[in-house]
């Protein structure tokens, strides 16, 4: 999943960037608001974390205008800012949670993945595909109780492509979910991914669970 | 209002009082008139008895045979036997019974057994039973006037006449005319009750509708103001001097709000990250580079936090005045402003900034090292952090007789006049957002402190060019060079 962190203070963009990343998250970490505001207009994120106050732009701002734009991916509000006014504004303006610094990382983390499942419309964190079970809060994929050995990247893609079950999702759409603004990636890198994926899933009696649409993309039925 | 608070009202208490002074002035007036016009009838009454005395007395004639009482029953009917009865009896010397009215009968009236040359009145029961008045003339029988007689060669008898009548009428009268005034008098207080109520709570209206206002206020409606309804004289410098107040509390609500709002957004900042950089480095303690990298940023989380506490403690200590007694000497300033701007010089050679002094080689003040140590540094690194690279940043030392002001300049950069307010305020940034600079925004604060606790007066201004220039102003010169 594609998350936009925008955060001035450096240490925390640094320390949740990593963590959340780890986490399976692709994250796009900027420093001020007027950067972020640009970043969330030109990329479709799964979800944003948004400092308020920030310089160049403060966060209300950023959300407001956002907003305005007609993007309508899940923000999480992370500030320093107790009072209930504040959270009050934010939500108005079109939060979809808040979070007071400062924080638990799990709680961030929690927060973030209920917020991306109700976008897709899942309120249940585990997916039954077939024989396969999808874990989204534990980021893990199974069989009969046998965790597969996925990496981050698999994970992330198969989760991806669970979440838009019965869609096609396109290459274009992988490459701008699944990795961060500074990876670059190639159709032949996301194209291996799915092979793995495939291999893995093939293993445990599940070879058709990912088809291929000639010329559109993948999908899983 | 509870009972205990309106009893003690003043409205209560004022309105009690003129009701007691109207009522004690009605009564004193209501008394009066009955003791004018009591004693008027009472008069009139005697006098009429009195004049029915003197009429009797002058049936009682004297001639040479003799004294003679020519009463005749017709031509006074009113003294025979009746329901309205009146009566007379007449005592004369030499006789050996008295003579009366016909409505006497065998009863007799009583008389002062000693005698009196001015009538005297009684109050008695008639024979009849009813509450009478009597009137004593003690006389000597005239003499007949037909007759030219010598009163010098007659001896005349003493005779003692009393004549008595119903005073009822006068009593009713009386008592007619004291229900009267009661009535009035009742009538009056109840009146003065309405209007005096009525006046008072009409005039004690802008005090009701002041504490009808204050009633409202609370922490949080600091905002308003009392407004009177009409032009009341005496209230209104205490409105004034109220709304002044308000605004002023307003005033210290607010930078208490904004104060604890900024501290604790400055203390929550850092224990996030230091929060975040733990859980993130213990839940991914795999890498031992990111580890060490974390604990890096721990540390100076840490740091920085350790700086925002020590700081408020000084602000703190200032405003609390529990600063210890200031250990003066003679230090020379121009050699404690180069010091300062030493201490942030790789900060300084960093961005390329560069430094100018102009003033005196030396001046020596009088003034507490350490304090003023802070004191410069603190203006001076706020120069540094907020001047543009490759700035300049100029140091002017002033002498003017013994008083030194000092003014350190640098390009402000955003900062406009409307900021210079604020300037001074704890956690003020012209920037809201707290950046990676480690500034809280206590620095000029902190300059204000010291230089209060030296006695020295900071301030701020914006020059034409931008430039931004922090004056101190009051050192003591001690010598110049």
């Amino acid at each position: 999943m594609r998350l936009l962190l925008v955060e001035d203070s450096m240490r925390l963009r640094k320390s949740l960037g990593e963590g959340l990343g780890r986490c399976g998250f692709a994250v796009d970490s900027v420093a001020d608001g007027k950067t972020g505001l640009g970043h969330a207009l030109g990329v479709d994120y799964d979800v944003m974390v948004l400092d308020l106050m920030l310089p160049e732009m403060d966060g209300l701002t950023v959300l407001q205008q956002l907003r305005e734009a007609g993007r309508n991916f899940p923000v999480l509000i992370l500030s320093a800012r107790d009072q209930v006014a504040d959270r009050i504004r934010g939500l108005e303006l079109g939060a979809d949670d808040y979070l007071v610094k400062p924080f638990a990382f799990d709680e961030l983390h929690a927060r973030l993945q209920a917020l991306i499942r109700r976008r897709y419309e899942q309120r249940n964190p585990n997916l039954q595909l077939g024989t396969i079970t999808l874990n989204t809060a534990l980021h893990s994929v199974s069989c009969a109780a046998i965790e597969l050995p996925l990496t981050p990247n698999e994970t992330a893609l198969f989760e991806y492509l669970a979440l838009r079950r019965g869609r096609v999702v396109s290459l274009t759409s992988l490459a701008d979910h699944l990795y961060a603004g500074d990876v670059a990636v190639t159709p032949n890198a996301i194209e291996a991914h799915v092979s793995a994926l495939r291999r893995k899933l093939r293993a445990v009696g599940e070879p058709d669970l990912i088809k291929t649409r000639r010329g559109f993309g993948y999908c899983i039925e | 209002m509870n009972n205990h608070a309106r009893r003690d009202s003043i409205a209560r208490r004022l309105s009690l009082r003129l009701v007691l002074a109207v009522s004690i002035l009605l009564l004193a007036f209501a008394l009066g008139i009955d003791t004018l016009f009591g004693h008027y009838l009472r008069t009139e009454f005697d006098r009429a008895l009195l004049a029915k005395a003197q009429s009797l007395s002058t049936l009682l004639e004297q001639d040479e045979e003799g004294v003679d009482f020519d009463f005749a029953p017709e031509t006074m009917p009113e003294f025979a036997a009746g329901p309205a009865a009146e009566y007379f009896q007449l005592w004369l010397e030499g006789w050996p019974h008295s003579q009366g009215a016909p409505a006497l009968g065998a009863h007799g009236l009583p008389r002062f057994a000693t005698r009196a040359s001015t009538p005297r009145y009684r109050n008695l029961i008639l024979p009849d039973g009813r509450a009478g008045r009597a009137v004593q003339l003690d006389f000597l029988a005239r003499l007949d006037p037909k007759e030219n007689l010598d009163p010098a060669h007659i001896k005349r008898p003493l005779a003692s006449l009393v004549a008595a009548r119903d005073r009822s009428p006068l009593e009713r009268l009386v008592g007619g005319l004291r229900a009267g005034l009661a009535v009035l008098v009742l009538t009056g207080i109840g009146a003065a009750v309405y209007l005096v109520r009525r006046t008072v709570r009409h005039g004690l209206l802008p005090l009701n509708v002041m504490r009808a206002q204050l009633a409202t206020l609370q922490a949080t409606t600091l905002h308003a103001r009392l407004t009177l309804p009409d032009n009341a004289a005496e209230l209104a410098p205490l409105v004034t001097q109220f709304n002044t107040l308000l605004a002023d509390l307003e005033d210290a609500f607010r930078r208490e709000q904004d104060f604890s709002v900024a501290a604790a957004h400055e203390l929550r900042t850092p224990l996030a990250e230091i929060r975040s950089l733990a859980e993130v480095g213990a839940r991914f303690a795999d890498e031992g580079a990111l580890a060490s990298e974390y604990f890096t940023d721990i540390v100076a989380a840490v740091t920085q936090l350790e700086t925002l506490a020590r700081n408020l403690l000084v602000l703190a200590r200032h405003d609390s005045g529990r600063d210890v007694g200031l250990q003066l000497q003679d230090i020379d300033l121009v050699a404690a402003v180069k010091q300062a701007w030493r201490a942030e010089a790789t900060r300084a050679t960093a961005r390329k900034l560069r430094y100018r002094y102009s003033g005196p080689a030396m001046v020596s003040i009088r003034s507490e090292g350490n304090t003023l140590e802070l004191l410069l540094r603190n203006v001076i690194g706020n120069a540094v952090a907020h001047s543009p690279a490759g700035a300049e940043v100029s140091v002017d030392c002033r002498v003017d007789n013994r008083s030194i002001a000092l003014a350190v300049a640098n390009p402000s950069g955003d900062l406009l006049a409307s900021d210079l307010p604020h300037i001074f305020e704890r956690f003020w940034r012209k920037d809201a957002a707290r950046s990676e600079d480690g500034h809280a925004g206590l620095g000029l604060a902190l300059v204000r402190a010291y230089a209060t606790r030296l006695g020295v007066q900071s301030s701020a201004v914006l020059d034409a060019d931008g430039r931004f220039e922090l004056q101190l102003t009051g050192f003591t010169a001690v010598s110049t060079t």
